[in-house]
């Protein structure tokens, strides 16, 4: 039964045990460098000796900053409220300097509860909420018993649908599973991850981990990598195998996060919402409703294409874009998947119904060549000469690359638009696609350079809450006449 | 309320490109050109920083050539200033406000009414002046203005502020100066 949130009440006093404990973590990993910096060290040339004589008021120092964040938790505990008063959500915290939170409920997009493995310890959860507002998280409780959580959520829903006549009677509770993965799937998604950019990762975490290293301990580790690369023996063989191992690690590792990330994936359809879950050891559950779906879009990369597998993105008013944590993502498995859950947004795609516009102009490409391709191509080649002379000739290569690259671009750009949604696909080596309602675009514009001026081009931009879409080198009558056709639709 | 939904050819589209655009205050050209000549100043005291320092005092090709190269970048900034005014313009509709500026990289908005979520009027020292304000106009999301129209006088920013946000739509002499 669904409790009354018109009451103050305080989050989980789990949140000081959480705090505790990622405090303890984060100071236990610095005590851990000096100790054992301090030991080897001792004797070393630059030592004074006095590493040991040290070591109890480091550790004093430990259990005071123990003591100080964990007063704060406690502080932040008792001093922090929330509850619901008429359409509106509080939050109340502070001692000292006081902050009061208020989120009208209409304007909440999305509701996120996470559950890390402390919290599944404490039956507790992080409940966030975010609006159309702020690119921050307006709303956050970092611990709140799991069953207030979803009660909450469910409050809010039920307040906000009580305010839109339409789904006043709508029963909300009857959920229809729309998506789960399988063990093919997670293959899929294992294989088609993008390893190089996992590799990368990999990369770069080791070469932290190796300064720090060579920081804390005054070992040489740049001396050692180069000393190793030296005697390393560069043949057919010895080069396949290092490949190899390498891309080993990175499948391993794609693999691993692949199976944090979409472990347990559950997408269902309520009579107002999407609801989905996800995730191994930190669970999350999202609720966005559907008419806090800004627009839609989704891609698949040249593997990901053949494997039939691509990634649907719903945009909300609330996310960020560099908030990549914030986007909601989901995997689908088949084309035939793909059409039923972009169907809940667009009963029918502008691409199946509308009008193609005709797409972006081959000048297009001659410019990006021209102001992109050629000067960076003579700058480098340029400098590339006076230290390798002819060899600098290669960079046409990268010319020649982005020249393909370019025209690909070019090839693959529709537009298709109907009278109430326009659909973008475009991509290079993959494919993504875009679709969006007119009525909720907040303008469009126009850009011209004077090159296009003169010879009759022009960009078209569409501007949606805290994102724009640009459509580039339209003939400038079409790009006109979308401009005037889409802000009709907007003003209708 | 009846509902009616008749079918557009494409003739039946208001178009954008028709429009007169009413130029803002000329005084605004003065603004700019004040304002690019700070820039200039500022540019140009970096560059003279960096020549003394470098090359010493006694190398006249040097201070030639920056010469030369700073009466030109202030040429460029004056002309760009004067053909951006001359561009600028904007015009209302009984549903959007249409709003044109930039001259080498000119951009032209079409923002509907209905899409505007709240105005500011702001006026800088330059801007108070010549008696002078902008207006800076907001739709929902993001982070800042999603146009700012400058070059007006303030009472026509106040009054067109107070249209835009209470009653759009409405002949914009209802609203009292």
């Amino acid at each position: 039964m669904l409790q009354t949130w018109d009451k103050p009440r305080r989050p989980s006093p789990a949140i000081i045990l959480t705090g505790f404990l990622k405090a303890a973590k984060e100071l236990a990993g610095f005590l851990f460098l000096f100790l054992v910096s301090t030991f080897l060290r001792k004797g070393k040339a630059g030592s004074d000796g006095n590493e040991v004589e040290k070591f109890p008021w480091i550790l004093l120092s430990f259990l005071a900053g123990i003591i100080i964040i964990v007063s704060q938790k406690a502080i932040e505990w008792y001093f922090t409220r929330y509850w619901l008063e008429g359409e509106k959500l509080i939050l109340a915290k502070g001692m000292l300097v006081k902050r009061r939170i208020e989120l009208p409920l209409q304007k909440i997009q999305t509701i996120q509860i996470h559950q890390n493995f402390l919290h599944r310890l404490t039956n507790t959860c992080a409940i966030t909420m975010d609006t159309a507002g702020s690119e921050k998280t307006e709303f956050e409780i970092e611990a709140i018993r799991t069953g207030d959580a979803q009660d909450l959520q469910q409050w809010v829903r039920s307040l906000q649908q009580e305010t839109q006549p339409i789904e006043k009677n709508a029963e909300n509770t009857e959920a229809k599973a729309l998506l789960q993965l399988g063990f093919n799937d997670f293959v899929k998604l294992c294989i088609s991850e993008n390893h190089f950019k996992s590799l990368a990762l990999i990369a770069l975490f080791v070469l932290g981990k190796a300064y720090d290293f060579s920081q804390q301990l005054g070992f040489d580790t740049k001396g050692f990598i180069s000393k190793q690369s030296s005697a390393f023996e560069v043949s057919f063989w010895s080069a396949g195998i290092l490949l190899s191992i390498a891309l080993g690690i990175a499948i391993i590792f794609s693999s691993i996060k692949v199976i944090l990330r979409f472990y347990d994936y559950r997408l269902q359809q309520t009579k107002s919402a999407y609801e989905m879950a996800w995730g191994l050891f930190t669970r999350h559950r999202k609720t966005i409703p559907f008419e806090k779906v800004e627009f839609i879009s989704w891609w698949a990369n040249w593997l990901r294409q053949k494997m039939d597998l691509y990634v649907l993105r719903l945009h909300s008013l609330a996310e960020s874009e560099t908030q990549q944590a914030m986007h909601i993502q989901l995997p689908v498995t088949s084309k035939k998947m793909l059409t039923h859950l972009s169907g809940t947004y667009i009963p029918v795609l502008p691409a199946e119904s509308g009008t193609a516009v005709s797409g972006i102009q081959m000048a297009y490409l001659f410019r990006k060549i021209l102001m992109i391709g050629l000067p960076v191509t003579l700058l480098t080649g340029g400098i590339a000469w006076f230290y390798v002379q002819w060899h600098a000739c290669w960079v046409l290569v990268w010319l020649l690359y982005f020249t393909a690259s370019q025209f690909i671009f070019y090839k693959n750009y529709r537009i298709w638009i109907t009278d109430e949604a326009i659909q973008i696909s475009r991509g290079t080596w993959g494919k993504e696609q875009v679709v969006i309602y007119l009525d909720k675009m907040v303008h469009v514009s126009i850009r011209t350079t004077p090159y296009q001026r003169s010879n009759g081009y022009a960009n078209l931009e569409l501007h949606l809450p805290g994102k724009s879409w640009i459509i580039p080198y339209l003939a400038k009558e079409q790009a006109d006449y979308w401009a005037d056709y889409i802000t009709l639709k907007m003003e209708e | 309320m009846t509902f009616s939904n008749p079918s557009l050819q494409p003739d039946d589209i208001p178009k954008y490109s028709s429009l007169e655009l009413q130029q803002v205050h000329y005084s605004f050209k003065k603004i700019m050109l004040i304002e690019r000549g700070i820039l200039w100043l500022v540019l140009s005291a970096g560059a003279t920083a960096i020549i003394i320092t470098r090359s010493g005092a006694g190398k006249p090709w040097w201070i030639l050539g920056g010469g030369i190269l700073l009466t030109l970048i202030l040429a460029v900034l004056l002309f760009t200033a004067i053909k951006s005014f001359q561009n600028m313009g904007y015009a209302l509709r009984k549903h959007d406000l249409v709003f044109r500026k930039g001259w080498l990289f000119e951009k032209l908005h079409i923002i509907p009414l209905k899409k505007i979520q709240h105005c500011q009027v702001k006026r800088g020292p330059l801007e108070r002046r010549y008696g002078l304000a902008s207006l800076k106009i907001f739709t929902a999301g993001g982070t800042g203005a999603d146009i700012t129209l400058s070059g007006l006088t303030q009472q026509d920013a106040e009054r067109l502020k107070d249209w835009l946000v209470i009653s759009p739509g409405e002949p914009i002499n209802t609203i009292p100066v």
